[in-house]
């Protein structure tokens, strides 16, 4: 655990990232998003692992991870499956307890968030000293593929009503391709009780309250490559509670 | 404090700097055209809050960057770690 916080003498060389990858059925996936993450940590020099946290997925994604491991390394690759599918935030808990790095990143696994981003994440971390970075979808040059006008619409609203309601001074709310300093993830993972989205939108606010500095970094969110992802009025709705259960309670 | 009682709190100090004007309730004996532009101010302000959330989020969802070469570059990019990766000893 000492070694964890790095040498302040020999500065940035001591700082680790350690890649969360939470996969449940990402066999197609997940060979691509570690070539992509190996490709992108190799060409910046930067130090890394990549935590596999995979519940119990049918479709034999451990299988392929072993087989990653082999290819990579058992240094660089760390596979720390569960039982069955639990959730995101224990899934976060679960991989910090066995990060090495000083600083944690999360990512989808399956390809919409894009590796060639995280070099750009940490650089804005050393460049603000920021507790967490956020990638952002609203601001820049950040956007998406692949989405309709209906989606986009949804998307954008909820956003505004979100940003009117909660004033979290942070442009995305819902994304969850992120750089957290290990310390701050634990903090905010203890005190997030919500779900799903909302789990996301709950850590920047905690963030926010508990005075840690958030910086963003416009990212492209490509949808979905392999398989179908859905909005229907089963998420707005739980989504518009969760909403209004944390203009509530924060 | 939390977000809503900061909106209830708010939403209170205007309610009653309106209801001060529109009512008189101080008996201030403001000139009338005050009270003339207070009362309908409640609405004003809702239609105007409206209309400006309409023209933000229209605004917003027309100007969503639509990321092409993204999409583009990552189809090139499986194709190329499939490869590496079958060479690298893969069965997929």
């Amino acid at each position: 655990m000492a070694s964890r916080r790095g040498n302040a003498k020999t500065g940035e060389q001591a700082d680790k990232y350690s890649v969360l990858l939470p996969t449940y059925n990402e066999r197609e996936n997940l060979p691509l998003i570690v070539w992509l993450l190996v490709k992108y940590f190799g060409e910046s020099g930067y130090n890394y692992e990549i935590i596999v946290i995979d519940d119990g997925s049918p479709d034999g994604t451990l299988q392929i991870a072993e087989q990653l491991q082999k290819i990579y390394g058992a240094d660089k690759i760390l596979l720390r499956p569960r039982a069955k599918k639990l959730g995101l935030g224990t899934a976060y808990i679960h991989g910090i307890k066995h990060a090495s790095g000083n600083f944690i990143i999360i990512m989808d696994a399956d390809l919409s968030h894009h590796p060639k981003f995280i070099p750009q994440f940490i650089e804005k971390q050393k460049e603000g000293g920021y507790d967490l970075v956020s990638g952002t979808r609203y601001r820049g040059d950040g956007g998406v593929y692949g989405w309709d006008l209906r989606r986009k619409l949804i998307s954008r609203g909820a956003n505004f009503i979100t940003q009117v309601l909660l004033r979290p001074g942070a442009s995305d709310l819902t994304g969850s391709f992120r750089l957290y300093k290990t310390e701050v993830l634990e903090k905010l993972v203890e005190q997030c009780v919500s779900k799903g989205y909302v789990f996301q939108m709950e850590m920047i606010v905690r963030a926010r309250q508990l005075g840690y500095t958030v910086g963003e970094v416009p990212i492209s969110f490509v949808d979905r490559v392999y398989g179908e992802s859905k909005l229907g009025g089963n998420e707005i709705v739980s989504f518009l509670k969760g909403l209004l259960t944390l203009f509530a309670t924060t | 404090m939390t977000k809503l009682l900061e909106w209830l709190l708010g939403l209170s100090l205007i309610g009653m700097a309106w209801g001060l004007v529109t009512f008189d309730l101080l008996d201030l004996q403001l000139p009338p055209q005050y009270r003339e532009l207070a009362w309908p101010m409640p609405v004003y302000l809702l239609v105007a809050f409206g209309c400006y959330s309409l023209a933000t989020v229209g605004y917003r969802v027309a100007t969503f960057n639509d990321c092409e070469d993204a999409a583009k570059e990552l189809q090139a990019q499986i194709k190329e770690a499939k490869e590496d990766l079958k060479k690298k000893g893969l069965k997929m």
